[in-house]
This record gives C-alpha cells, sequence and structure tokens, in this order.
C-alpha cells in the first residue's frame, strides 16, 4: 500500500517536473540565439532577427549573412560612414510575417521603407526608439493593432504613412507633438475617434483620414 | 529534485519492468523492436518502412539499421539521419545484447527511460542530434562498464552534469556538448582517465575555468567553450596535456594572458581561444607549438607584436588575428608558411608591407588585412594557386598599381580595396570574372577608364569606384551586368553620355554618378529600372528636360539631379511617386511651378533653389520667367498687382474708347 501510494505520489511529482521542464525549456530555446556569431555587432544581430522572423519567397534577403562583422554589404541596407545602419530599403518585396522589437535597436536608421509587402502583427512599441527617423513607411501590409504612442518620440520625423493597413484605435493625440511631422497617411485602416487639427496635422487634407470603419470626428468640432 | 521518493518509485518501476520481462519471454526481439518503432517512429513519419511483424525467428536481423549475432540476438542498432519523430520507449532496456546503440539526428525527443541502465554491454552510445529533454539520467550508465563513446552533442539536456560517468573506466570520447547544461564541470571528471576527447562546448556553464582536467593525461581533444562563461583565464596546468592536439576555449569570457606553458603542447594542431578577453602579448614561446595549423585569436584584447619566432610555425595553414590592439610589422614570414590559406589580422595596428611572395605557396584562400597602417605595394602572386576567394585590403595605406595578375583571378568572389592610396588603371580583366560579386576600390588614386567590352555576367552585384580618377564613358556594356545591385561612380573623370543600356538593369537599387562630367540627357529608358530606390545624377553637365518616365519609378525614394543644367517642367506625374522622401533639383534650368500634390509640400525650398525660372507654390502669383527669384515674396506681389491693375486699367480705357 505505501509503496503504491508513494508511486502515485512519484508519478505526480514528475508530472509536475515534466510541465516545468517543458514550458522553461520552450522558453531556453525561443530565446537562444541559432548562429554562433562574431560579438559585437547588434545591428547586424536586430536585423537578422527580423529576417527571421519574415518569410521571403523572393529571397531578396539572401545577402543578410550574419557572420559578417556589419550588415553595411548587405543588400537593401545603407549604412553611413560609420558602419551604421540609416536606411532599410525593403518596400515592395513580396515579405510576409511580423516586425520584430528588435528593429528598435537601430539608432541611426532614417527611412525604415516597409511599404507594399504582407506584414502582419502589430507596430512593436520600441520603433518609437528611432530617435533618427525621417521616414516610416509601413502603408499597404496587413498590419493590426494600434498606433503606438512612443512613435510621439520620433522627433525628426518627416513621413509618416500607416496608410492601408487594419489598424485599430485611436490616432495618438502625442503625434501632434512631432514638429517635422510633412506627411501623414493613416487612411484606409479601422482606426476610430478624433483627427488631431494642431501642429502639423494643420495642413493635411481632410480626406487622408475616411476610415472604411467608423465616422471621425473633427477635434476642433468639440 | 531527486527526492528519495522519486528514487524509490522509479527503482521499483524498472526492477517490475524487469521482473515482467524477464518472466514474459513472449517478448522476442521482433516484438521488442515492433515496440520500439511504434515508439520512436511519430505520425509525420515514414521511416523503419521494413520493420515488420514476420513469423521467420531471424526476420528482425534484416531490418534496416539492426545487426545481430550469431544467435540472432540484436547487437547494434543503428538509425541514424532519419527523421523518426517520436520517442525513446523503455522497452529499449529488453535490448539488453546492444552493443552499439546509435539513434542520432533523428527527431526524438522527451526524456531517456531509466530501463536504459540494463544495456550492459553498451560500449557505444550515441543520441546526438535530437530534442531530448530534462535531466541526463546519469544512473543508466552505472552498469555500462564497457562504455567507450557517449555522444549526447546536440540535445535539450538541461540541469547539471551527471557524476556517475565517472565510474566509466573505458570512457574514451564524452560528449554533452550543444545542450543547456548548468553549473560548473565537476571536479571529479579528472577522474576519467580514459578519456581521449571530452565534449562540454555550447552549454551554459559557468565556475572558474576547470584546470583540474589537465589531469586527463590521455585527452587528445577538448572543447569548452562557447555559451560557456569561465572566471578566471586559460590555466597554465593545460600545458601539460601532451596529448592534446585540439584545444577549442572559444567565446567563454576567459581573460588574463595565454600561458607560455601551451607551447609543450607539441602534437597541438588547433588552438582556438577567439571571442574573450586575454589581454597581454603573444608569448615568443608559443613558437614552439610545431604540430600547429590552426590558430585563432581573434576578438580579444592582445597586445604587442607578432613573435618573430612564429616563424618556425611552417604547418600553420589557418592564421586568425582579427580585432585586437597587436602592432609592429606585418609578419613578412607569414609568406613562407607552405600551407597558409587564410589569413585574417584585420582590425589591428600593423605597419610595414605585406611580403612580396604571399600566395606564391599556391594555396591562399583568404587575405583579409583591413584597417590596419599597412603601406607598400599589393603583391603580384596572390592568387597564383587559383584559389583567392576574398581579397580584402580597405582602410590602410596601399599604393602602387593593382597587379594586373589580379585580373585573371578566377575564383575571386570578393575584391575590397577602399580607402588606400592605390593608382593606375584598374586591370580590365577584373570586370569580366566570373565569380566576382564585389568589386569596392573607392577613396583611391585609380585612374584610366572601364573597360568598353563587359561580358554578360550575373554575378557581379556591387561596382564601387567612387572617388578616384577614372575617366572615359560609362560603356553601355554596363548593361550587360544583370545583378548588380550598387552602382556608385561619384566623383571621378567620366564623360560621354548615360548610356540607355544602364536603365536595362533589372535589380539595380542605387546609381550615382555624381560629380563627373557627364553630359547629354536622361534616357526616357529610365523607367526600366524598378528596382531603384537611389538616383544621384547631381553635379554633372545633363542637359535635356526630366523624362516623365521616371515617375514610374514608384520606389524611388532618393531623386538627386541637383548642380546640372535640366530645361523645361518637373513632371507633374512626379506627385504621384510615394515613395520619393528625399528630392534635390537645385540648380538647374528648369521653369514652370513647382507641383503641389503628393509629396511636395514636405521638401522644402532648398530642394528647388538656384532654378531662376521655377516657381513656388508658395508665391501667390507665379508669373514664368518674367521675375527672377531675386526678388522678395512681396516686390513680386505688388509688382504683379500693378501690371495687373495697368492692365485692367488699359482695357477698360479700350473698352470706353
Amino acid at each position: 500500500m505505501a509503496a503504491a501510494a508513494a508511486a502515485a505520489e512519484a508519478a505526480v511529482q514528475w508530472l509536475s517536473v515534466c510541465i516545468t521542464f517543458s514550458i522553461s525549456l520552450i522558453i531556453i530555446i525561443g530565446s537562444s540565439s541559432l548562429v554562433a556569431v562574431a560579438s559585437g555587432n547588434s545591428e547586424g544581430d536586430a536585423l537578422y532577427a527580423l529576417r527571421r522572423s519574415l518569410s521571403d519567397p523572393d529571397n531578396v534577403l539572401q545577402s543578410w549573412d550574419p557572420t559578417l562583422v556589419n550588415p553595411c554589404t548587405w543588400f537593401h541596407i545603407t549604412c553611413n560612414q560609420d558602419n551604421r545602419v540609416t536606411r532599410l530599403d525593403l518596400g515592395n518585396s513580396n515579405l510576409s510575417g511580423r516586425l520584430v522589437p528588435e528593429l528598435g535597436k537601430l539608432e541611426h536608421l532614417q527611412y525604415l521603407e516597409l511599404y507594399k509587402n504582407n506584414i502582419q502583427g502589430t507596430i512593436p512599441v520600441e520603433l518609437g526608439n528611432l530617435k533618427s527617423l525621417i521616414s516610416l513607411d509601413l502603408y499597404n501590409n496587413n498590419i493590426s493593432g494600434k498606433i503606438p504612442p512612443s512613435l510621439a518620440k520620433l522627433k525628426s520625423l518627416v513621413f509618416l504613412r500607416l496608410n492601408d493597413n487594419r489598424l485599430t484605435g485611436q490616432i495618438p493625440r502625442e503625434l501632434v507633438g512631432i514638429s517635422s511631422l510633412k506627411v501623414v497617411d493613416v487612411s484606409s485602416n479601422d482606426l476610430c475617434g478624433t483627427i488631431p487639427t494642431s501642429g502639423p496635422f494643420e495642413h493635411i487634407p481632410l480626406n487622408k483620414y475616411v476610415s472604411s470603419f467608423c465616422n471621425l470626428l473633427l477635434a476642433s468640432l468639440l | 529534485m531527486r527526492t528519495t521518493t522519486s528514487r524509490v518509485a522509479a527503482y521499483l518501476r524498472i526492477s517490475l519492468f524487469l521482473l515482467i520481462s524477464s518472466v514474459g519471454y513472449a517478448d522476442s526481439y521482433l516484438d521488442v523492436l515492433m515496440k520500439l518503432k511504434s515508439s520512436m517512429v511519430g505520425p509525420n513519419s515514414s521511416a523503419l518502412q521494413d520493420w515488420e511483424p514476420s513469423s521467420s525467428p531471424s526476420a528482425h536481423c534484416s531490418f534496416a539499421g539492426v545487426t545481430c549475432d550469431q544467435d540472432s540476438r540484436v547487437v547494434s542498432l543503428n538509425v541514424s539521419f532519419r527523421p523518426l519523430f517520436g520517442t525513446i520507449p523503455q522497452e529499449i532496456g529488453l535490448l539488453n545484447n546492444l552493443v552499439n546503440l546509435t539513434i542520432s539526428n533523428a527527431n526524438l525527443t522527451g526524456r531517456l527511460p531509466l530501463e536504459m541502465a540494463n544495456l550492459k554491454s553498451l560500449k557505444v552510445l550515441n543520441i546526438s542530434g535530437n530534442g531530448f529533454q530534462d535531466y541526463f539520467p546519469g544512473q543508466i550508465v552505472v552498469g555500462m562498464t564497457e562504455l567507450e563513446v557517449l555522444d549526447a552533442f546536440n540535445n535539450n539536456f538541461t540541469g547539471p552534469l551527471p557524476v556517475e560517468i565517472v565510474s566509466l573506466k573505458n570512457l574514451k570520447h564524452l560528449s554533452f556538448g550543444g545542450n543547456y547544461f548548468s553549473g560548473e564541470i565537476p571536479e571529479s571528471y579528472s577522474e576519467i582517465q580514459s578519456l581521449e576527447y571530452l565534449g562540454l562546448n555550447g552549454i551554459g556553464l559557468n565556475g572558474t575555468a576547470p584546470a583540474f582536467l589537465s589531469l586527463l593525461k590521455n585527452l587528445r581533444e577538448m572543447y569548452i567553450g562557447y555559451f560557456n562563461t569561465y572566471t578566471g583565464g586559460i590555466p597554465p596546468e593545460f600545458g601539460t596535456l601532451s596529448k592534446l592536439r585540439v584545444l577549442d576555449m572559444a567565446s567563454c569570457n576567459i581573460s588574463g594572458e595565454i600561458p607560455a606553458s601551451l607551447s609543450q603542447l607539441k602534437l597541438l594542431d588547433a588552438l582556438f581561444l577567439q571571442m574573450n578577453k586575454l589581454t597581454g602579448h603573444i608569448h615568443p614561446e608559443l613558437s614552439g607549438l610545431i604540430s600547429l595549423t590552426q590558430l585563432d585569436l581573434s576578438l580579444n584584447c592582445l597586445t604587442g607584436e607578432v613573435p618573430e619566432s612564429f616563424s618556425a610555425l611552417k604547418n600553420l595553414s589557418l592564421v586568425q588575428l582579427f580585432k585586437n590592439n597587436l602592432r609592429g610589422p606585418f609578419p613578412s614570414f607569414v609568406g613562407d608558411y607552405p600551407n597558409l590559406e587564410v589569413l585574417q589580422v584585420w582590425g589591428n595596428n600593423f605597419t610595414g608591407e605585406l611580403p612580396e611572395n604571399l600566395g606564391r605557396n599556391r594555396k591562399l584562400l583568404l587575405l583579409d588585412v583591413s584597417s590596419n597602417q599597412i603601406e607598400g605595394k599589393i603583391p603580384r602572386d596572390l592568387c597564383k594557386g587559383e584559389r583567392l576567394k576574398s581579397l580584402i585590403l580597405m582602410q590602410n595605406l596601399f599604393s602602387g598599381p593593382i597587379p594586373e595578375e589580379l585580373g585573371a583571378c578566377e575564383s575571386l568572389t570578393k575584391f575590397r580595396a577602399m580607402k588606400n592610396q592605390l593608382n593606375g588603371t584598374i586591370p580590365a580583366g577584373i570586370f569580366n570574372l566570373p565569380l566576382l560579386k564585389m568589386i569596392e576600390l573607392d577613396h583611391n588614386l585609380l585612374s584610366g577608364e572601364i573597360p568598353e567590352n563587359l561580358s554578360i555576367s550575373d554575378s557581379l552585384n556591387q561596382l564601387k569606384v567612387a572617388y578616384n580618377n577614372i575617366a572615359g564613358k560609362i560603356p553601355p556594356s554596363i548593361g550587360n551586368l544583370t545583378n548588380l545591385n550598387v552602382l556608385s561612380l561619384q566623383n571621378n573623370r567620366f564623360n560621354g553620355e548615360l548610356p540607355e543600356e544602364m536603365f536595362n538593369l533589372k535589380v539595380i537599387s542605387l546609381i550615382n554618378v555624381s560629380s563627373n562630367n557627364i553630359s547629354g540627357e536622361i534616357p526616357t529608358s529610365i523607367s526600366g529600372c524598378i528596382s531603384l530606390t537611389t538616383v544621384d545624377f547631381s553635379r554633372n553637365s545633363l542637359s535635356g528636360e526630366i523624362p516623365k518616365a521616371i515617375s514610374q519609378l514608384r520606389d524611388l525614394s532618393i531623386l538627386n539631379l541637383s548642380r546640372n543644367q535640366l530645361t523645361g517642367p518637373i513632371p507633374t506625374d512626379m506627385q504621384d511617386m510615394m515613395s520619393l522622401t528625399t528630392l534635390d533639383l537645385s540648380y538647374n534650368n528648369l521653369n514652370g511651378e513647382v507641383p503641389s500634390g503628393g509629396h511636395f509640400p514636405a521638401f522644402d525650398e532648398a530642394s528647388f533653389a538656384g532654378n531662376p525660372n521655377l516657381c513656388l507654390p508658395r508665391n501667390v502669383t507665379c508669373l514664368p520667367s518674367i521675375y527672377s527669384a531675386q526678388h522678395s515674396h512681396a516686390s513680386s506681389f505688388s509688382t504683379s498687382k500693378l501690371l495687373i491693375t495697368a492692365m485692367a486699367l488699359v482695357s477698360a480705357l479700350l473698352i470706353v474708347e
């Protein structure tokens, strides 16, 4: 009897240990890097994280070799004199998959061109860390979720094109704080709420905000 | 968490199992193997098709991967590199005559069954390349007194390294690398005196660097780096491992100096210490490593010079010292190494010249000396063996011409020599090398021309010769480089016109010919380069109009046509170019109005300055060619107002007449 009870107790213990280890293994496996890379290039690592997250049937990312010392010879990447990434040009490249938070590490990035693909998932809040960003072009994708208010930290932003996605929620009011904004397009999404009309949004034509879902009210009418 | 309860339970389970197995002799080998198959072969796999029930008593001996002895007992099971997707069942313990159990790279998962303890005749246990999880149950090996090979490389084992293996007196090959073990290497591992191969790499171990492993006098290969994190430095005691052939302690956080005592390792073939925090000088005594063929000390903080005594290391084929703080003259004796294939010393402070005979051994594959202060000429014989793939010399003080011999180097894939003082003509043959992907020669003193007859090639991706003194025309045959992605010709002396054929390039994304003497018009065929994202034709003598066809470049982001002599209007179709984020048309002779739609409101006045007849939409009235840009807004407004009033008066007078 005692042996049976002991065996039963042991079985329960084994089971719980198993589950815990399986879960922690999934976490460990998921976060461990798959390639032993020469240390010291976090920008290359960040971009390679993007590559692993995207599906690339046309092999436009074939030259993205993470064993190189920096990503500056990769196609569709432009670097400055100090070998820091300033441009990412992947518009119209038949890509699908998701964006990654690691993109926020590209501190010198000025142009993020990912338009006209089939990218899903949400806009990582970490994109707000791209303090040099001039152009954020995510238009014509399948991106959902909200426009993160962290984008208001992009104090150099001139072009913000998020149109033709499936974004929901409101246009963050904080975006009026970006005085450099010249071109904004968030049309053809599922956005709701009010459109800012102050600051850089003052001159932007109204019809850019016609949403297929909600009626938008002018903030100034309230 | 090996509580007494679970231990007792496990013991009971095995005993019960063995009891049943000895009584139930109905479990023939065939039955056992069929049970194995049903457990190991998952639903997604079609492996082991020939393991089928049969009435013949020794049918199992002809199963794929199964070997029997003369009594039809299974002695060897070898199922590898076949996707199984299952688990090992406890019935494996019934194959108690197994000498060899190899199930590697078979996508197996789950835990190792404790019943494996019954395999007391095992000499080889190889379960590498699977997904086995949880603790490695060390107790299964206690009875395997004959075990010589234990290979669990590349699984998902966690927990501490098992100490039970220390009792194995015949163990020669131990590999736990590529798992997720934690903790320290047990000191008792130094008791496995029979060990010849020790693989503990890529696991996640910590602790001080295991000096006690120097007691393993028979050790030939030791891999203890990669993702392990030791404190302290390389134990000098490792110099006593006189039979060692391979010492791999890469990427494991070790610091301090490379001990001179390692020079005692007369049989050492490979020394891998890269990606650590090693400091100090390279000891001249290390030239005692006379058998060394591979040396990698890169990505450390080593200082000082490469010792002259290293000229004795005649067997070296791979030398990697990149990204350290080494200085002094470039070691010229490497030119005498008869077997040198790979030499990478970039990112140091070497001075002096490359040895003139470098490459004469006909074996050179890869040479990277970039980011040093090396001067003198590029040696002629680098490609003498026709094997050279990568030649990277950038950011040095190389002078003289690029050797003609490189124009015949058919193995070359990358040639990067930017930021030097090279002069003369680029050997014509270089542009036609069949495997060459990258030509990067910017910022030199090169002259001459690009050859007229570029052959059809799908290899060249990047052609960058900017900031040189290259003259002549851009040859029409540039259109033959079908996979060209980047064309950088800026700041040279190119003349003539932009060849139409240049715009046959379908995958080109950047064309920069700025600061040259290019004349003629922008061909309308520019619209053929549908992948273009950057066009810079600025600072030339281009004439004619901006072709409307340019608006077909839907992915064009940067367009710089400034400082030319372009005339005519800005095509209104350009308003449809949604990707255009940077536009510079300044200092031309454009006229008409700047379009007000699309992105044009985002471009400030500097984009259009220096065009006297060009009219910005901010002007309230915009009369072409009468008012120059020198007038302020206010004055042009009032002058035009006057004119209108005058005309109105005149017409009024005429009507009255």
